[in-house]
């Protein structure tokens, strides 16, 4: 396929789109846009508008966080009702409350519960906790995860073999510029009794964005 | 009012779309270097934010939005929004990477964005 070449950004964009034309994924370019960043780089160092030491210090902060940090929350909610309460109504302070900076906007706790399922998406872009939780998943920031979630989200979660039955409810959450959300899975039994270290392992990134539950 | 609401080629939620690729993919070094330069740029002089990122490759046209992945069309949207800026001239960043490919026995075709082997 041709690839066309680029036109300079306009102040918004007037292109429709067709509602029944099928998204398209695209992934081309890795090797083109490796060779532009190095570019890049090595301008912005040379104008001195950059140093080494500011793109690591950034590469370093993008490389800590990861699941167990999402996991240990989850945990501790699982362990303190109280804790769960007040991550639900403020996710960002409930984070913080346990050492994790939510950067980049708000967190936004939703609470799975027997008769209620949340699941996680970004039609607009790809927003995610990525200050808790790292990069995405490539499954997240696929246009066909990004369109077909909110039309049908229960055919989106049995492709990732979660079939829930027709009386649970399932709520998706499209994420903003200002939002970003976490799913609280439903506890294993005995949840609260267990200690922190033993429940972190039994959280994945699927449970925290919906496409899982807990197993049992 | 009385017009049908706008809608850009990025507002893709709802379309119809095919089966969600599962499979896992490294975070690249060079996605990481990206990032971290539109992250450092942003905390340092905070003269690129990521809402600008976001309305340059809203903006950079349907046919580039379609063809790109994720990361390269942040890349691509960064040196535009530099451009943009006069902190960066575009034309520079391209003589570089033909530069560099040279450098390296490649060369670059700016127009279907691929590297490949000089003959």
């Amino acid at each position: 396929m041709p690839i066309p070449s680029t036109v300079p950004p306009t102040r918004f964009s007037a292109d429709a789109i067709d509602p029944n034309r099928p998204v398209i994924e695209g992934h081309h370019g890795a090797e083109y846009y490796a060779l532009m960043t190095e570019a890049l780089h090595k301008i912005l160092l040379e104008k001195q508008l950059l140093t080494l030491a500011d793109t690591d210090r950034v590469i370093a902060a993008l490389e800590a966080p990861n699941v167990t940090w999402g996991a240990r929350i989850v945990a501790e909610a699982w362990r303190d009702e109280a804790y769960a309460q007040r991550l639900v109504e403020d996710g960002s302070k409930a984070a913080a409350e346990l050492g994790f900076k939510i950067k980049e906007a708000k967190l936004v706790v939703v609470r799975n519960t027997p008769s209620l399922h949340n699941v996680i998406v970004c039609t607009l872009c790809s927003c995610y906790p990525r200050s808790l939780l790292g990069q995405p998943p490539w499954w997240y920031i696929s246009k066909n995860y990004r369109a077909r979630t909110v039309r049908e989200p229960r055919k989106v979660l049995a492709e990732f073999g979660l079939e829930l039955p027709a009386e649970v409810e399932v709520r998706v959450h499209d994420s903003n510029a200002d939002m970003r959300y976490l799913v609280l899975p439903m506890p294993p039994p005995g949840a609260a009794e267990r200690p922190v270290e033993e429940l972190i392992p039994l959280v994945t990134r699927h449970m925290l964005v919906g496409t899982a539950v807990v197993a049992g | 009012m009385g017009e049908p609401p706008f809608r850009g080629y990025h507002d893709i939620g709802g379309l119809p779309g095919g089966p969600i690729q599962q499979d896992e993919h490294p975070f690249a070094d060079w996605q990481k270097l990206s990032e971290a330069i539109r992250g450092a740029l942003e905390q340092k002089d905070r003269c690129v934010s990521l809402d600008e990122i976001r309305r340059a490759f809203e903006s950079f046209g349907e046919p580039l939005y379609e063809t790109l992945g994720f990361y390269e069309r942040r890349a691509e949207a960064l040196t535009l929004l530099l451009d943009e800026k006069g902190l960066v001239d575009r034309a520079e960043v391209l003589a570089r990477m033909d530069a560099l490919a040279a450098g390296r026995g490649q060369r670059v075709d700016h127009a279907a964005k691929t590297v490949m082997e000089a003959k």
